[in-house]
């Protein structure tokens, strides 16, 4: 009985309906934070402390920063979801592609329980040391694709936001 | 590995540390303005005012907490929270001394000395956004708002220099443990000059410096709460205790923010020539590191204070020309020039 | 008169703006180090440029309308004869008068046939013009040089004659009475004199007095 896990895996799962079922836009994105740190938290679990420190600092340090400057600038408080929430075809379609998503993730992790068990991880696993020599050794390419994928959406938001190039 | 017990005293004893240097702060703050401008700050609330933070601690305590009416009850009272949170938590990775030696236990003075290091601190420090803008949003007031939305932007852009100049500081040091960077401050190199980061980095160290102004939302960058152009930005609404919260909050940010500067550029219990550990026994040599930490920090948070009064607050198209334009390629071209250093003295 | 405005170029080091930074914080620092070894002198006005209030004081001038006294004579005698000048003279009618008529007994205490019997004045009203000391026939009403005037009821702030005498007491114990006010000498109008300009104005001069006389 792993306490740890059930604990920030409850709060991840009970955020995550919060963040859908919230009446106003900023109380939802403070519902995908707590998504995040759980998640987080979960990573520390699984002895990645690097990927957890990224999780924070990028998903919920940046980007959810930057959707809530988004929400902050372009509505006003006293605003509500519900307009949005109450569309009927939203609401079917979400539950449709809730299904279809359900429906895969179980298709997908159905033979994972035969592979998965308790195994000695190697040496280091997680470090940063470990985990700079992967990335620049075996997965150079894929970080350099990131890098450049990084580069075409910041060329694509200046041509967006400037008024005359 | 220690026990958990040496880890919860370490833990409550750095809290109630940096919660007296928070008071302290406070009155150095008022008593260094007033001395500053020619005139005396507090004096009357026992000798030197040195009781002023007390009052205003009972003060703060004991004030009507007032909401606004139509503010939103949960996002009001969770902005206080959330920034002072992170605030306190930042410490954790920091060391404050070499080891000490307490019944015949070899404990270190850092709470956690963690793989990953001061990453921590930066996710730590990105968290602190959500402080800001859910107290200037849940007020109802568009000072607030507006506060909270220029320091949310001024905050995000900061962290982008303020993570290369610590980049540039893990390239040249390797390792990303704070304490381990601490290590590798000791003796001198070139002969002559002590092993410090700031020799080996010193534009490293005017961005860091910038940076670290600019996430403690401090003069000149204290936009967000401009007393005398937005009231007082996003905690206008605020009084008594969760006022005290944010102010708190600050001074503890501020606090880290100088352990960090002293912990990477300046050789943290270092002494520049000295070695101290050869001459005294542990215990003394526990609380002499502690010691010299604390002056070094102690100058650090003076000097927030002091440029405080002396420089003006930046407008913030100001601000944000010199996050992007001017600090970010200077940080870029100080972690090009560190990277090519340690590639040909490596 | 106008000056051209010049545009200021910034130099390299404005632009740079650390280098001014550090020029500023020497700047402020050597403040800093002028107000700190003040603070620690004894002794009022130690820091030049901020009085610290109830040790360093500030000079009155002798006219200084403060609270009011009731004055005594040279031979110990209450001046005041309740004639109420004053109480008609206040703008803000702060000040309560009954005369009382001086019996048998009490010559030795009164300067005049009557006296005051009941002399208020009401403080939260007064605006210290200073209008009953000019009104006062006999000169015996004053405002003093006292300033410190704050309470912690309202009711202390209502004088009577007791604290109004207590006053003139303190301020003589003190040395703050000021002299007596002479009366400004009105100089007669000089007799007009005959013109002793040219005909034609004088001609003019004539023609308009004699104009004036008609209307």
């Amino acid at each position: 009985m792993d306490f740890y896990f059930w604990l920030f895996a409850t709060m991840a799962v009970c955020a995550g309906i919060f963040t859908i079922a919230a009446r106003d836009p900023l109380p939802s994105a403070l519902g995908l934070l707590t998504v995040f740190i759980a998640c987080a938290a979960l990573y520390l679990h699984l002895h990645a402390p690097l990927i957890a420190i990224f999780q924070v600092t990028i998903y919920a340090g940046a980007i959810l920063v930057l959707v809530v400057f988004v929400i902050m600038l372009l509505t006003s408080p006293d605003e509500r979801l519900s307009l949005l929430q109450a569309n009927m075809s939203y609401r079917i379609m979400g539950v449709v592609l809730g299904a279809c998503i359900i429906g895969l993730l179980a298709a997908g992790t159905k033979g994972l329980i035969n592979i998965v068990g308790s195994k000695a991880l190697p040496d280091g696993f997680g470090s940063p040391a470990r985990f700079g020599d992967l990335f620049y050794r075996n997965y150079l390419l894929h970080f350099e694709v990131a890098s450049v994928l990084l580069l075409v959406a910041l060329i694509g938001g200046i041509y967006l936001a400037k008024k005359n190039l | 590995m220690e026990g958990w017990g040496i880890i919860i005293i370490k833990i409550v004893f750095i809290w109630t540390w940096t919660l007296l240097i928070a008071t302290l702060m406070t009155w150095i703050e008022r008593r260094g303005a007033g001395l500053i401008q020619d005139r005396l700050g507090p004096n009357r609330a026992g000798p030197f005012g040195i009781f002023q933070p007390l009052a205003d601690g009972i003060k703060l305590f004991t004030k009507e907490d007032i909401v606004p009416e139509k503010a939103h009850k949960i996002l009001f009272a969770l902005g206080p929270i959330l920034f002072a949170l992170p605030a306190f938590s930042a410490y954790a990775v920091v060391p404050f001394g070499d080891k000490i030696v307490l019944g015949g236990k070899e404990i270190i003075l850092q709470v956690a000395d963690v793989s990953v290091g001061f990453l921590y601190i930066v996710a730590i420090g990105s968290m602190s956004v959500y402080g800001i803008v859910l107290g200037g949003w849940g007020s109802n007031n568009k000072y607030s708002i507006l506060g909270g939305l220029r320091s949310t932007a001024q905050l995000i852009s900061y962290e982008v220099p303020w993570g290369l100049a610590l980049l540039a500081a893990v390239l040249l040091y390797g390792t990303f443990s704070l304490r381990d960077m601490a290590f590798a401050q000791q003796g001198v190199f070139l002969g002559f000059l002590p092993n410090w980061g700031i020799f080996k980095q010193p534009l490293g160290f005017i961005l860091f410096m910038v940076a670290a102004y600019a996430e403690a939302n401090r003069v000149p960058f204290d936009l967000p709460e401009a007393e005398s152009e937005i009231v007082a930005g996003y905690h206008t609404e605020y009084g008594s205790m969760r006022l005290g919260l944010y102010l708190f909050g600050e001074y503890v940010n501020i606090y880290t923010l100088s352990a960090l500067i002293v912990t990477l550029y300046f050789g943290a219990w270092n002494l520049p020539y000295v070695d101290m550990s050869k001459f005294l026994g542990p215990v003394a040599y526990g609380l002499a590191s502690f010691l010299v930490f604390f002056l070094k920090v102690a100058f650090f948070l003076w000097l927030f204070v002091w440029v405080r009064w002396t420089v003006p607050r930046f407008r913030y198209d100001q601000v944000m020309g010199l996050g992007w334009k001017s600090l970010i390629p200077l940080a870029l071209i100080n972690l090009f020039i560190t990277a090519l250093f340690v590639q040909f003295t490596a | 008169m106008a000056r051209p405005v010049v545009k200021k170029e910034f130099s390299l080091s404005d632009r740079v703006y650390l280098i001014e930074i550090i020029k500023g914080l020497g700047l402020t620092w050597k403040h800093f180090l002028f107000n700190f070894r003040a603070c620690f002198r004894p002794g009022p006005h130690t820091v030049p440029t901020c009085w610290q209030y109830p040790e360093d004081l500030r000079e009155i001038a002798p006219i200084f309308r403060g609270a009011h006294m009731l004055l005594l004579d040279e031979k110990g005698r209450e001046k005041c004869v309740g004639c109420g000048m004053c109480a008609r003279a206040c703008p803000a009618k702060c000040i309560t008068v009954k005369r009382g008529k001086v019996q048998e007994g009490e010559e030795g205490k009164y300067a005049g046939k009557t006296y005051c019997a009941e002399f208020k004045i009401d403080m939260l009203r007064c605006i210290f013009c200073g209008f009953c000391e000019e009104a006062c026939p006999k000169g015996a009403i004053v405002l003093g040089q006292e300033y410190e005037l704050a309470e912690y009821t309202p009711e202390k702030c209502l004088y009577d004659k007791a604290r109004l005498l207590a006053n003139y007491e303190k301020a003589k114990s003190e040395g703050k009475l000021k002299p007596a006010r002479k009366p400004v000498p009105v100089e007669a109008p000089p007799p007009k004199a005959a013109p002793k300009s040219k005909p034609k104005a004088a001609a003019k001069k004539v023609k308009e007095k004699e104009g004036t006389k008609q209307a």
